[in-house]
């Protein structure tokens, strides 16, 4: 497996005995997915709160032996967002995007690209934007991503590549047009 | 070294810089955001923050009911153990209700018990209390009884030796098997008389009566008088007297128990053996003084002596015209017997009036109903509830469904 596909190293400990702790490794990261999904900062922030609110309700009844606490917080989010985008019916462009504005602020090689890979991001249907939202902005691993999308782990990486794949061509596309 | 590159490694050198732009440019919430959100977890998502989230907006109703549904689920277990209980216990209710099939036997024993003893009262040991005890026959075929008991020098003997029984309803079966009462006596002349007391529903008087008087025609008897007052309960009823061939008596007697819910039955037996000998031994002397009064009036010689004889010859063959018609009543009474039957309709007065003792038996009979009208009415709920719980549970199955086939679809169109 490419090195690229590997999940961003994890700086917290796995060890989640509370919700607290759940909430404070897991905050960013449903925020980033959800946002990556929605590309929008408002909806993504309704969102992601909905998503914590309904998490610390049903923590209780969270087993264990059934899945991660992270891939079952991820699927109470990605519910919270289908909702939403099944409520708005059409989407709407990130409204904010800092990443993106600092590049264009700063106006260098290296964020022009970071700001044209968004927007490329933005051109992706939403189940290929969905895994690699949740791959390399939540940074969960294959088998938590199989947990919250209920797709087979063994599907989860070819599907990854495949959307990668797409990325990339859009990318290519997105500079090709900006010259 | 880029030239000792694959397209293949190319390829993934792209994505690895793809993948390295894409974490560089994640979203991440802002500090306003981030703050209020760690505040909301801080004090554990108090009401008003619910409130004022805007996304409680974007909340549907069934998702609310569910959250609502799920956070109740600690309560499931308890009350589904609860409503399964409840259940049993209304089965085996019902199940004991239905297999007990005695409730109206019990009712017709009791009351056969107290008729049983108020015709003992009504009884007393003579011939002549008999008809004090038999009010629907008396009215139906008097001549049967009062002038058979009233009938002269003979009925001296006759209410002297008349027995009288009063049998309760089990007492009806034995005494109708001519064994003790009989015994030793080849052919005992005896007369009955039996009372039955039916209950219904006032629309059902009409049909009982129209069985009852089926059950007299199967058995070759007559109707001798009937009534049948419609109204409501209390005052709809039906009264008939009949006779009923006494061979036929005691499937009659059954028969006609079984029509309606039986309350009371009384059965009275009187031997009528001496009586009938003794009218019968009369009867014969008669005839033979008749007989030999036409000898001797063939024989006398003067006109005195022949309208002496004539007159004697006229009053002795009243008498045995006298006697003889008397012996066909003891003889018809003893075949045909007098039957009353009353449908009544309402409350059983029978059998209230008597029993004023309350004690454990009562109290478990009164427990048991009460448990039975409990189970009723719990069957009752449960009957309406369950298909109602049934319908909510397939709409929340197909609300669930419907919500995971739009989350589908809203990945694939967007």
């Amino acid at each position: 497996m490419n090195v690229m596909l590997e999940a961003l190293p994890r700086t917290t400990d796995p060890q989640i005995r509370s919700f607290e702790d759940l909430y404070r490794q897991s905050r960013d990261d449903v925020y980033a997915y959800v946002a990556g999904l929605l590309r929008d900062r408002v909806a993504a922030e309704d969102v992601t709160a909905l998503a914590f609110e309904r998490a610390y309700r049903k923590w209780e009844k969270f087993n264990p032996e059934r899945g991660t606490a992270r891939g079952w917080l991820f699927g109470i989010a990605r519910n919270a967002a289908l909702d939403e985008l099944r409520k708005r019916k059409r989407e709407a462009p990130l409204t904010h995007d800092p990443a993106a504005a600092e590049a264009v602020a700063e106006s260098g090689e290296d964020l022009e690209r970071q700001a044209s890979v968004a927007r490329a991001l933005a051109t992706l249907p939403a189940a290929d934007r969905e895994l690699v939202s949740l791959k390399f902005y939540a940074g969960l691993t294959n088998a938590e991503i199989a947990e919250t999308t209920e797709i087979s782990p063994s599907n989860v990486g070819t599907r990854i590549h495949r959307a990668m794949t797409k990325l990339r061509n859009a990318c290519q596309e997105e500079l090709t047009n900006g010259i | 070294m880029a030239s000792e590159n694959t397209p293949d490694d190319l390829h993934d050198l792209e994505l690895e810089a793809l993948a390295v732009a894409l974490r560089e440019n994640r979203p991440e919430p802002t500090r306003e955001f981030a703050d209020r959100l760690d505040t909301a977890v801080t004090d554990h998502f108090p009401p008003e923050w619910s409130e004022n989230v805007t996304h409680r907006s974007n909340t549907s109703f069934f998702q609310r009911l569910k959250e609502r549904f799920e956070g109740g689920r600690q309560v499931l277990l308890p009350a589904t153990a609860g409503l399964a209980g409840l259940l049993v216990v209304a089965v085996v209710v019902g199940v004991g209700m239905n297999g007990d099939g005695g409730t109206t036997d019990t009712i017709s024993s009791t009351s056969d018990s107290s008729v049983s003893e108020s015709t003992g009262a009504a009884g007393g040991g003579s011939a002549g209390t008999i008809e004090n005890a038999a009010p629907s026959p008396s009215t139906a075929a008097p001549e049967l009884y009062t002038k058979g008991n009233q009938s002269g020098g003979a009925n001296s003997q006759f209410q002297d030796s008349g027995e009288q029984l009063t049998y309760g309803d089990d007492a009806v079966r034995t005494s109708k098997s001519p064994g003790a009462y009989a015994a030793g006596v080849n052919d005992r002349k005896v007369a009955q008389e039996a009372d039955i007391t039916l209950g219904t529903d006032p629309e059902n008087v009409q049909d009982v009566s129209n069985d009852i008087v089926e059950v007299v025609d199967d058995r070759g008897g007559i109707v001798l008088d009937s009534s049948v007052l419609d109204g409501p309960a209390g005052q709809a009823g039906a009264s008939f007297s009949l006779l009923i061939p006494s061979a036929q008596l005691e499937s009659a007697v059954s028969d006609l128990s079984g029509i309606a819910d039986l309350r009371s039955r009384s059965q009275e037996t009187e031997d009528i053996t001496a009586p009938t000998l003794t009218v019968e031994d009369s009867l014969r002397d008669s005839r033979a003084r008749v007989d030999s009064l036409v000898k001797e009036l063939s024989e006398a010689t003067t006109t005195e002596d022949r309208n002496r004889i004539e007159d004697d010859l006229a009053l002795e063959r009243r008498q045995a015209a006298r006697l003889s018609t008397k012996l066909n009543r003891l003889e018809r009474r003893a075949n045909l017997t007098p039957v009353g039957v009353t449908v009544e309709t309402g409350g059983d007065t029978s059998a209230s009036g008597d029993d004023s003792s309350w004690g454990i038996g009562e109290a478990i009979d009164d427990a048991g109903n009460m448990l039975g009208v409990s189970a009723g009415v719990a069957l009752i709920a449960l009957a309406i509830a369950i298909p109602i719980g049934l319908v909510v549970l397939i709409a929340l199955a197909l609300n669930r469904a419907w919500v995971r086939h739009s989350r589908r679809r809203a990945l694939k169109e967007n």
